[in-house]
């Protein structure tokens, strides 16, 4: 008897059904709550900390840094830093700006921490420093190019960046000493829109500009003001805010597919989640994608999310299917597509199921097929001439990918100007990274202004990579020229309802599998009891 | 031996495949925290149907059950139009007791937190909580124990004699089960009162909240109550005293 049989097929059992379970488990939300009680009186107060520098920083200006306590019962609450006598901060911080002195003055520091039931430790050790006399040169501009001074840097900055929104602005700068500054900003070279200023000095700098303008050019100044009262101009010039892009067009349904049945065509797809979506119109042609709305027979107006084209091969095997989504404004979008193609069969008798012939639908025949030539010269579009339009702000693509947020529609804008003048219709095609076979193909369609071919696409839902091509096809759907990428699609997920189908699939395989084979372990097991009880 | 050997082989590269065929199939099954399927389409009776030009696989009810006809179209809506279940719980707060207890002379504290489960699922949910560890309450070396019940139904009131150092809890709202109601005097049944029925957390998810029936859009609100407390005669060590709990919301 191998009782290795017995082991395994024992546990096979066991993790197959405790993957299965595991696997179709109904999945539950949960919190972890902490629930804290203290208990006890805490008379201990903490260890004392002691004052680590004093550092004049300016005739106004005082640094202070103060070592770590500890507490052996509830828990640290925080310090109390005291200038001579007098409390002058509460803080969960190590260190300390005292700002607005006196110059020439000395101040003595103190520090105290304390618990969070305010028992306070002993008052460090004092530690005194003098500020800095008051400066003596004027505090004017200096024109001048050169960094120093009487042997004394001036102020300078190291770096500057200023990194732009839609209405805000980020200003950060580094300078060679502590400086205070002033940033003054406006649309005009007067800058009187507003500024910034500070009074403490430092040397790592950061500060927003709030309520700008979209799409402005900004002018801006930054003056450092050193410790001795020198000022200089750090940096100056111009930025422009982001453009606030809206997307006035409803986005195209997602996940459109279309499946022969017979004679008839099964549609399916999810309208977007668009708060003026008003309905959908299908639209049917057997010579190719309709790229309007009135562009072939119209086959279903409403909001539904899935079509029984009923005899749709009639009189042609071959359906190209487009679907277009409307606002309550009656805009519409720049379409989804699918395509059918009948069925063929062999001889005149239905076959059987592993001898069923399978004709790819005519959209992944072109996805799949490669160019049949290399692409025409005035082809010139490269991935990183395409942009995304999300959330109102424009994405440029680089050279292979464009990242975009899984949780909100975006549009896609390809320059016109990069396709031949002969080009028909600009598809986009998305592949579902999770489901290699399923590919969700969009018109493009050209804006008013004829500069851009655009789609305004729905959620993407689930996070991952995209693989996308882009295809521009002539009057005769010859292929003008692909352009291949990948989206990128970050943050969130949502289950996916696209796969509905494919799950109950896979239900009911795993299921028959499950049963099939569980049996038969069973059977194997009871074989080899009975042998051995034989 | 030889035998032996090669019979052990064979089994575990049998069973190695049929491991990956499971994992295969795992991996189709697509689900979140907050979504499940609610409906699946598993009928003995389905098949395939045919005719003289396809072959279609299909289940039991599909076409009846949701397509309207008409001369140029059918609307689906039965398989295809499976919904999967939303089910989400707002965050809840962490619960800081009060007052302080003194380790001498003891005394109660009280502390609460609330959250929302809101569900579209027609059958309901249920939520549950479990503590992390047993006792559920400890800081350090030193614990405080799970309160338990005199009888087998919660505590009407909770009760802490001299030499009890305890932790219970208390669920209150319009969903909470028949163990935490209380008719005036006794927990099992009747009506959902302040600060009534008291039981002891456990390492086992205990069911303090059901509802049958989809609460979407809104939720449905559930207080957890916790108190401690502390008898007189127990020298309770100094420090803070930590419990750690799992509210779980489950579709039913």
């Amino acid at each position: 008897m191998n009782i290795c049989k017995y082991i395994l097929y024992v546990g096979v059992v066991i993790l197959f059904l405790g993957g299965f379970l595991d696997g179709v488990g109904v999945q539950a939300a949960s919190r972890d709550i902490i629930v804290r009680q203290q208990v006890g009186e805490d008379i201990t107060p903490p260890t004392t900390s002691s004052i680590l520098s004093v550092d004049p920083i300016a005739s106004t200006q005082i640094d202070i840094t103060w070592s770590s306590s500890t507490d052996s019962g509830f828990g640290l609450a925080g310090y109390r830093l005291y200038r001579d006598t007098t409390q002058i901060a509460t803080t969960t911080s190590l260190s300390f700006s005292d700002t607005g002195l006196a110059p020439g003055t000395t101040y003595a520091y103190s520090v105290a921490a304390f618990d969070i039931v305010n028992n306070v430790s002993t008052t460090s050790a004092a530690v005194s420093t003098t500020t800095l006399p008051a400066p003596v040169q004027p505090t004017v501009p200096q024109a001048t190019s050169t960094n120093q001074v009487g042997g004394l840097v001036l102020p300078q900055v190291v770096n500057f960046a200023v990194k732009t929104g839609v209405t805000t602005a980020e200003v950060t700068f580094t300078t060679r000493t502590p400086v205070q500054y002033i940033l003054r900003y406006g649309i005009t070279e007067a800058m009187d829109a507003g500024f910034v200023r500070t009074d403490v000095y430092r040397r790592e700098h950061q500060t927003y500009l709030t309520e700008l303008l979209s799409n402005t050019q900004y002018f801006y100044e930054l003056i450092g003001v050193d410790r001795f009262g020198r000022q200089r101009e750090l940096s100056s010039g111009s930025f422009v805010t982001k453009a606030a892009y809206t997307i006035d067009v409803p986005p195209n349904v997602a996940d459109f597919q279309a499946e022969a049945v017979g004679n008839d065509v099964s549609l399916r797809w999810e309208n977007p989640d668009y708060p003026s979506f008003a309905y959908v119109r299908v639209v049917r042609s057997h010579y190719y994608f309709p790229i309007d709305p009135s562009g072939g027979y119209v086959v279903y107006e409403g909001n539904a999310e899935s079509l029984y084209d009923s005899s749709a091969f009639s009189e042609h095997g071959e359906q190209f299917y487009t679907i277009f989504t409307y606002n309550l404004d009656g805009l519409h979008s720049s379409g989804a597509i699918a395509a059918a193609t009948r069925q063929v069969v062999r001889g005149s008798t239905l076959p059987a199921r592993d001898e069923e012939i399978t004709v790819e639908p005519v959209e992944a025949a072109i996805e799949d097929t490669k160019d049949p030539s290399e692409p025409v010269p005035a082809y010139r579009l490269r991935f990183s001439d395409i942009v995304v339009i999300q959330n109102g702000e424009v994405t440029a693509a680089s050279s292979e990918t464009i990242e975009l947020s899984a949780r909100d529609l975006f549009e896609v804008q390809v320059p016109a100007a990069l396709v031949p003048a002969e080009t028909r219709v600009v598809t986009l095609s998305l592949r579902n990274p999770f489901n290699t076979r399923e590919v969700h193909r969009y018109l493009l369609r050209l804006n008013d202004g004829g500069r851009y071919y655009t789609a305004v696409i729905n959620a993407l839902d689930q996070t991952g990579e995209y693989p996308v091509a882009i295809r521009a096809y002539d009057h005769q759907i010859n292929v003008l020229g692909t352009t291949r990428g990948v989206f990128i699609a970050r943050e969130g997920y949502v289950a996916p309802k696209e796969n509905r189908f494919a799950i109950s699939l896979v239900y009911i395989v795993i299921i028959g599998l499950i049963i099939g084979l569980s049996l038969w372990l069973l059977w194997l097991l009871l074989r080899s009891f009975r042998r051995k009880s034989a | 031996m030889h035998h032996l050997v090669w019979s052990c082989v064979h089994t575990t590269l049998t069973s190695v495949l049929l491991l990956l065929l499971t994992s295969i199939g795992m991996a189709q099954v697509m689900s979140s925290t907050n979504y499940q399927i609610q409906s699946d389409s598993i009928n003995t009776a389905g098949g395939y149907a045919s005719s003289t030009n396809y072959a279609l696989e299909t289940t039991v009810g599909e076409r009846a059950s949701g397509f309207s006809t008409s001369t140029s179209f059918s609307l689906g809506a039965g398989f295809q139009q499976m919904q999967v279940v939303y089910l989400s719980m707002s965050p809840a707060d962490p619960v800081d007791m009060t007052p302080s207890i003194p380790g001498v002379t003891g005394g109660t504290a009280i502390g609460s937190t609330s959250l929302t489960v809101t569900t579209d699922n027609l059958a309901g949910y249920e939520l549950t909580i479990e503590a992390e560890g047993s006792p559920a309450m400890t800081s350090g070396g030193n614990v405080i124990a799970d309160y338990a019940p005199v009888g087998g139904a919660a505590d009407f009131t909770f009760d802490t004699g001299a030499a009890d150092a305890h932790l219970g809890f208390s669920p209150e709202g319009s969903d909470v089960v028949s163990r935490y109601l209380d008719a005036g005097s006794s927990c099992g049944s009747g009506s959902d009162s302040s600060d009534r029925c008291w039981d002891g957390l456990s390492t086992s998810p205990r069911t303090i909240a059901s509802d049958s029936s989809s609460n979407h859009p809104f939720g449905t609100e559930t207080t957890v109550k916790f108190q401690v407390g502390v008898g007189g005669s127990v020298a309770q060590a100094p420090g803070t005293y930590i419990a750690t709990t799992t509210l779980t919301a489950l579709p039913l």
